[in-house]
C-alpha cells in the first residue's frame, strides 16, 4: 500500500513536471523589430497615422498568430528625423543594443545609409514605399512590397489602355519637376514602359514644372495640343492641385493619374472632390475603404495611437508590418521559434511566395528574389477614382503590370 | 592673454610665441586629449554617433569661424562647401582613391570653388555678400545634380565605402570616432594658429574696417578670397568626412537650413574664437538631443500629444536661444567663458 | 501668340515675386533692418488667414481684417521683442537675428498648427480671363493690378509725404536719425506693421485657393534676389526687378530649360543678381553709398 501511493504520487509529481516543463518551452520568445519613424522631418504631420498602422498590426500578430507559433515581437521605434546622417549613426546603436531580426524603414534617408551596411550586419529592411531604378540593386537586403512607382502606374495605365473606345495607344502626359531622383525616374519608367509597348502606350508630352509651382497653365496648355487622354502628376500634392486648377482654367477634363503620398485625399483638402472626377490614384496595395480589406478592423481594434486614423498611409504601412509578420512566420516555420535572426527573415523573405491571404486582402501575392529588392513577376495593383463626387475602387480584382525590364 | 606665473621665463622668440608655454599647459592639454580619446571606449554607440557627428560639424564651423568670426565676411552658404567635399571625396573613393588623398583634395576643391563665390566678395560688402553665398547654396544641388552620373551619382547620389588608414578599416563607431577626433583636432591647432599668424592679423583688419586696412596695405582682394578660401578648405574636410561616416551623399543632406544652422551654433557658441566654435557646436548639439530625448520621454508618458508637436521644440529652442544671444551676449558663450575666467583670477576683486 | 502667352505668364507670376519682394523692401526702406525671415513671416500670416477664415469659419470680411490685426501683432511683437535692442547695431547683427527668427518661426508654426497640409481659402477668384487665344489668371492678374497700385502709393508715401522722408533718414543710418531728433523706434515700428500687412497681402496672392504647408516659406528666399536687384532701398525697383525675374525665368523655363534639364530657370534669378551686384552693387534702382574712412 505505502509502496502503491509513493508510486502514484511519483507519477503525479512526473506528470506535473512534465507539464510544466513543456509550457516553458512553449512560453513566447521575444524578438525585437525595430523601426524608423520621423516627427522632424517631412513626415511628421502623418507620422501618427503612419506608426499606428504598423503598432496595430504588430499588436494584432503578437496577440494572435504570434501567441500561437510562441514568438513575441517587442517593437522599438527610433525618430531617424528623415536625415541620413542620423540614421548612419544611430544605426551602430541599433544593431547593439536592439538586436533586431528585422529593421521597418520609412523612406531614402534609411535607404541610401544602410543599404551597403545591412548584408554585412545582416539584418533585412522592409520599406512601405515605392522604388526608384536607382535603388533598384540586386543582392540586397533591403525590399519593399511595393514596385516602382512607374511599375504601378502602369497597372493603371495597362487598364485604362484596354478600355479605350478605339484599339490604339494610351496617350500619357507626364507632369513632373526636374534635379529631384524620385520624380525623374517615375517620368524616365513611364518613357521606358513606351518604349517596351510602343502599340499600346505613347508619352506625348514631358512637362516640367517647379516643385511648388504658383501655376502650370501654360505647360498644360502646351501639354493639350497633344490630346493626352490622361496626366500623370505622381509627384506632390501642390503640382496636383495646380494641374486641376490649370486644367479648369482651360476648360478641359483630362484624368489626373496620381500615386498614394498626393492622392485624391490630399488634393481635395484643397480643391472640391467634384474637380477630381474621373482622376485616379493608383499603389500596389489595396484602397483603404475596400471592403475586401480585413486590416482596417484589426486598424480600428488594436490601434493605440491617438491621432492615427485609418487611411492611405496607415494602410500602406500596415502592408510593410504585414509582410514582416508573414515574413516571420514563415521563419519560424523553417528554423524553429528559438533560432530566428537576421539571416532567417532574409531567407524567409526570399522564400515566396507569399499568399495574398496572408496580407488580409490588403496585398496581392508576391515573391521577392535576389535580382530586385522588389517583386518583379505577376505584379498587381489597384487604383482608386473619384465617381459622382464620392471616393470609390476603380475594380474589385487587382489590375496586373506589364512587365518592365529595369531602365 | 593669460598671466604667466613668475619664474618662467623664455630664453628664445620662438619659445614665448608658443601655444603652450608652461609645462602644466602642456599636460593639460595631453590630459584632454586623453580623455577625449578614452570616450572611444568609454561611451556607448548612440553617444559615440553623437560625438563624430559633432567633429565632423565643428570642422565645418571652425571654417565659417574663420570666415565669418575673423574676417567679418558672412557665409550663408557653407553647407554647400561642405557639400562640394562630401561629393568629392565619394567620387574619388569610388574610383580607388585611399583617404590620405580624398581628403586633402576634397578641402582644396571646396577651396576653389569658393573661389568663384569669393571673387564678387572683392565688390560686393555686408548683406549684399550674405545673399551671394546663399545664391551659391541654392544653386549647388541645382548643378550638382545636371552633371553627368558618373561624377557625382547625378540626382541620386553615390555611396561610399568605409576609408582604409594604414591597413585598418574603419567602419566601428570607435574608429570613426577616433578618425574624426583627430582630423578636428589638427583642425582646431589651424584654426588657432591661422588668428595668430599674419593672414589671420589681415583677416582681422579687414573685419574690423575694410577701407582703412586697404589704406594701410593689405591687399583686399586677396585677403578676401584668401578669408573664403581657408572657410571652404575646412568645409570640404568635413564634408569628406561626413561622406565616409554616413556612406552616402546626395544633395538633398547639405541644405540652407544647415547652413544657417551653423552660423547660429558660431553665434551662441562665440564668433570671435575656435573654442567659441567648440562651444556653439557643443551646446546646439547637447540641445538638440536633450529635446529629443526630453520629447520622447513626453511621447511615451502621453501618448495624447503628437510626435511632430513635440520635436519641433528644437527649432523654436535654437532660434529662441540664438535671439537671446544676440540681444544679451553677442560676442557669445565663449565671451562668457572667458569673463568667469577672468572674474576667477582676481576674485576677490571686482572685474572691470 | 506662344511668345506672348509666355511673356504675360511671365509678368503675372513675377508680380507675386514683386509683391513678396516688396515686403521686404518696405521693412529696409523704413528701418534698415534687413529680415531674411520673410518667407516665414509670409507663412504666418498666411497660417493666421487660414485659421480665422477656414478653422474658424468666420466670413471673408470679418476673417481677412482679423488676420490683418493678428499679423499686425505679430508684427509688433517680433519689432519690440527682437529688433527694437539692436538698433544702432551693424547690419550684421541684425542679419544674424533675422536668422535665428527664422528658426524660431518655423519651429513656432509647426509647434502651434503642425505640420500636415491644409486648403487656404478663395479669397481672389478662381479660373482665367480668356482674351482671344491669351489666358490670363484670375487671381495672379488682379494681385498684380495690388501690387501696381500698392508700388505707386508706398513710393508716393516714401518720397512725397514728410513722414515717409523721415523713415528714409533711418534707412540712411540709424545714428544720424536719432541725432537729427526723428524716432527710429517709431520708424521699426512702423516699417513692421507695413512690412506685416504687405506679407499678408503677397500670402493672399500667393496662395488663394491652394494648399497652405510649411513649405510656404520657401517663396521668401526666392524673392530676396528680387529685391536685391531692384536695390534694397527702392520700392519701384521691387516690382519692376519681379517682373523682370518673373518674364526671365518664364522665357527661359520655355526656351532653355529642355537642353540643361531645368536648371536655367531656377539659376536664372540668382545668377542675374550676382552679375549685377558685380557692377552695380546697389541693384537698379538702390541708393548708391558713399563709404568714408
Amino acid at each position: 500500500m505505502k509502496i502503491n501511493v509513493w508510486k502514484s504520487t511519483r507519477r503525479a509529481f512526473l506528470a506535473a513536471s512534465c507539464a510544466t516543463l513543456s509550457l516553458m518551452a512553449q512560453a513566447q520568445q521575444t524578438y525585437t523589430v525595430s523601426v524608423s519613424l520621423d516627427y522632424t522631418g517631412p513626415f511628421a504631420n502623418v507620422m501618427d497615422s503612419w506608426w499606428a498602422g504598423q503598432q496595430s498590426v504588430f499588436d494584432w500578430w503578437n496577440d494572435t498568430k504570434g501567441k500561437a507559433i510562441g514568438v513575441k515581437l517587442d517593437i522599438k521605434t527610433h525618430d531617424m528625423r528623415y536625415d541620413a546622417s542620423v540614421v548612419a549613426r544611430t544605426w551602430p546603436q541599433i544593431l547593439s543594443s536592439d538586436k533586431p531580426i528585422v529593421f521597418l524603414g520609412m523612406g531614402s534617408p534609411d535607404l541610401v545609409s544602410l543599404m551597403k551596411r545591412l548584408p554585412v550586419d545582416k539584418v533585412p529592411m522592409i520599406m512601405g514605399t515605392a522604388m526608384i531604378a536607382p535603388l533598384w540593386t540586386s543582392d540586397g537586403w533591403h525590399f519593399s512590397y511595393r514596385p516602382t512607382y512607374s511599375h504601378e502606374f502602369a497597372g493603371l495605365f495597362a487598364y485604362m489602355q484596354a478600355r479605350l473606345p478605339e484599339k490604339r495607344a494610351l496617350r500619357i502626359g507626364t507632369v513632373s519637376t526636374q534635379g529631384l531622383a524620385g520624380y525623374v525616374d517615375q517620368v524616365n519608367g513611364v518613357v521606358a514602359l513606351a518604349k517596351a509597348y510602343p502599340d499600346r502606350f505613347n508619352v506625348v508630352s514631358s512637362q516640367w514644372v517647379d516643385n511648388q509651382p504658383i501655376t502650370v497653365t501654360s505647360q498644360i496648355q502646351e501639354m493639350a495640343k497633344f490630346k493626352p487622354d490622361l496626366i500623370l502628376v505622381g509627384t506632390n500634392t501642390a503640382q496636383v492641385v495646380a494641374t486641376s486648377k490649370a486644367l479648369k482654367e482651360l476648360g478641359l477634363k483630362t484624368p489626373i493619374v496620381t500615386s498614394s503620398h498626393n492622392g485624391l485625399t490630399e488634393a481635395a483638402k484643397a480643391i472640391p472632390m467634384a474637380d477630381l472626377e474621373g482622376s485616379y490614384s493608383v499603389f500596389a496595395f489595396a484602397p483603404y475603404n475596400d471592403p475586401a480589406v480585413k486590416v482596417a478592423d484589426i486598424f480600428a481594434k488594436y490601434n493605440k495611437v491617438k491621432g492615427g486614423t485609418w487611411g492611405i498611409t496607415a494602410a500602406q504601412t500596415a502592408g510593410q508590418a504585414l509582410l514582416a509578420v508573414a515574413a516571420v512566420e514563415k521563419a519560424v516555420a523553417k528554423v524553429g521559434a528559438g533560432n530566428l535572426s537576421g539571416q532567417a527573415i532574409y531567407d524567409a523573405l526570399l522564400a515566396g511566395p507569399y499568399s495574398a491571404e496572408s496580407f488580409q486582402g490588403l496585398m496581392p501575392s508576391l515573391q521577392l528574389r535576389k535580382d530586385a529588392p522588389f517583386p518583379t513577376d505577376n505584379l498587381a495593383v489597384k487604383a482608386m477614382t473619384v465617381k459622382g463626387g464620392k471616393l470609390e475602387a476603380v475594380s474589385a480584382d487587382w489590375m496586373p503590370v506589364p512587365a518592365l525590364a529595369k531602365w | 592673454m593669460s598671466m604667466l606665473p613668475s619664474g618662467v621665463f623664455f630664453q628664445s622668440y620662438a619659445a614665448e610665441q608658443g601655444l603652450l608655454r608652461t609645462w602644466p599647459q602642456r599636460l593639460g592639454l595631453a590630459a584632454s586629449l586623453l580623455l577625449l580619446a578614452s570616450m572611444g571606449w568609454l561611451m556607448n554607440d548612440y553617444w559615440l554617433g553623437i560625438l563624430t557627428l559633432g567633429g565632423i560639424t565643428l570642422v565645418a564651423v571652425l571654417g565659417l569661424h574663420i570666415t565669418i568670426g575673423m574676417a567679418g565676411l558672412l557665409n550663408l552658404g557653407q553647407s554647400a562647401f561642405v557639400g562640394i567635399g562630401a561629393f568629392v571625396a565619394a567620387s574619388m573613393a569610388s574610383n580607388g582613391w585611399s583617404i590620405w588623398v580624398t581628403l586633402p583634395c576634397s578641402g582644396l576643391a571646396a577651396g576653389v570653388v569658393s573661389i568663384l563665390f569669393g571673387l564678387p566678395a572683392v565688390r560686393i560688402k555686408g548683406f549684399y555678400l550674405a545673399l551671394t553665398t546663399i545664391a551659391a547654396q541654392i544653386i549647388f544641388p541645382i548643378v550638382m545634380i545636371r552633371l553627368p552620373d558618373g561624377w557625382f551619382g547625378g540626382s541620386a547620389g553615390m555611396s561610399v565605402e568605409p576609408p582604409v588608414i594604414l591597413g585598418w578599416v574603419i567602419n566601428t563607431p570607435r574608429s570613426y570616432f577616433l578618425l574624426v577626433l583627430s582630423v578636428a583636432a589638427v583642425a582646431f591647432l589651424a584654426a588657432t594658429n591661422l588668428g595668430r599668424s599674419r593672414t589671420g592679423r589681415a583677416f582681422r583688419a579687414i573685419h574690423d574696417n575694410d577701407i582703412a586696412s586697404s589704406v594701410v596695405g593689405v591687399n583686399l582682394a586677396k585677403v578676401k578670397i584668401q578669408a573664403f578660401f581657408a572657410g571652404a578648405l575646412f568645409a570640404g574636410f568635413s564634408g569628406a568626412l561626413y561622406a565616409y561616416f554616413v556612406r552616402y551623399v546626395s544633395t538633398d543632406q547639405f541644405t540652407l537650413w544647415l547652413s544657417v544652422w551653423y552660423v547660429g551654433m558660431l553665434i551662441v557658441g562665440g564668433m570671435h574664437s575656435p573654442f567659441g566654435a567648440m562651444l556653439g557646436v557643443a551646446v546646439i548639439t547637447l540641445l538638440q538631443e536633450g529635446v529629443h530625448l526630453l520629447g520622447t520621454k513626453v511621447l511615451s508618458s502621453f501618448t495624447g500629444m503628437s510626435g511632430g508637436t513635440v520635436f519641433s521644440l528644437t527649432n523654436v529652442v535654437l532660434g529662441g536661444v540664438i535671439i537671446l544671444m544676440l540681444l544679451f551676449e553677442p560676442l557669445g558663450l565663449a565671451h562668457r567663458w572667458s569673463i568667469l575666467k577672468s572674474s576667477y583670477r582676481i576674485w576677490p576683486y571686482p572685474r572691470g | 501668340m506662344e511668345v506672348l502667352q509666355t511673356l504675360i505668364n511671365g509678368t503675372l507670376t513675377g508680380a507675386v515675386y514683386g509683391v513678396v519682394a516688396l515686403s521686404f523692401v518696405v521693412i529696409y526702406r523704413a528701418s534698415k533692418i534687413v529680415n531674411l525671415a520673410q518667407g516665414q513671416v509670409i507663412m504666418v500670416s498666411a497660417f493666421f488667414v487660414w485659421f480665422f477664415v477656414q478653422k474658424m469659419e468666420f466670413p471673408l470680411w470679418a476673417g481677412l481684417p482679423l488676420s490683418l490685426v493678428a499679423s499686425v501683432c505679430m508684427g509688433a511683437v517680433i519689432e519690440r521683442l527682437v529688433f527694437r535692442r539692436l538698433i544702432g547695431q551693424p547690419v550684421f547683427s541684425v542679419v544674424m537675428a533675422s536668422i535665428g527668427l527664422l528658426i524660431l518661426l518655423q519651429g513656432a508654426v509647426q509647434l502651434v498648427f503642425g505640420a500636415q497640409t491644409r486648403p487656404f481659402p478663395q479669397v481672389l477668384p478662381d479660373g482665367a480671363w480668356k482674351i482671344g487665344d491669351i489666358l490670363l489668371n484670375k487671381s495672379l492678374l488682379i494681385g498684380a493690378l495690388l501690387t501696381f497700385l500698392l508700388t505707386e502709393l508706398l513710393n508716393l508715401f516714401f518720397t512725397h509725404t514728410s513722414a515717409g522722408l523721415r523713415l528714409a533718414a533711418v534707412a540712411e543710418d540709424h545714428v544720424t536719425a536719432m541725432s537729427l531728433g526723428i524716432s527710429v523706434r517709431n520708424a521699426t515700428a512702423i516699417a513692421w506693421m507695413m512690412g506685416v500687412t504687405l506679407s499678408l497681402i503677397a500670402a493672399i496672392i500667393l496662395l488663394s485657393g491652394k494648399v497652405l504647408g510649411l513649405q510656404a516659406a520657401e517663396i521668401g528666399l526666392r524673392a530676396l534676389p528680387v529685391a536685391l536687384l531692384g536695390g534694397l532701398e527702392s520700392v519701384r525697383g521691387a516690382s519692376l526687378a519681379g517682373i523682370l525675374i518673373g518674364i526671365g525665368e518664364a522665357l527661359a523655363s520655355r526656351y532653355i530649360d529642355p537642353h540643361t534639364a531645368g536648371a536655367a530657370s531656377m539659376v536664372f534669378p540668382y545668377l542675374l543678381m550676382v552679375f549685377l551686384l558685380l557692377f552695380r552693387p546697389q541693384g537698379f534702382f538702390g541708393w548708391k553709398r558713399i563709404e568714408r574712412l
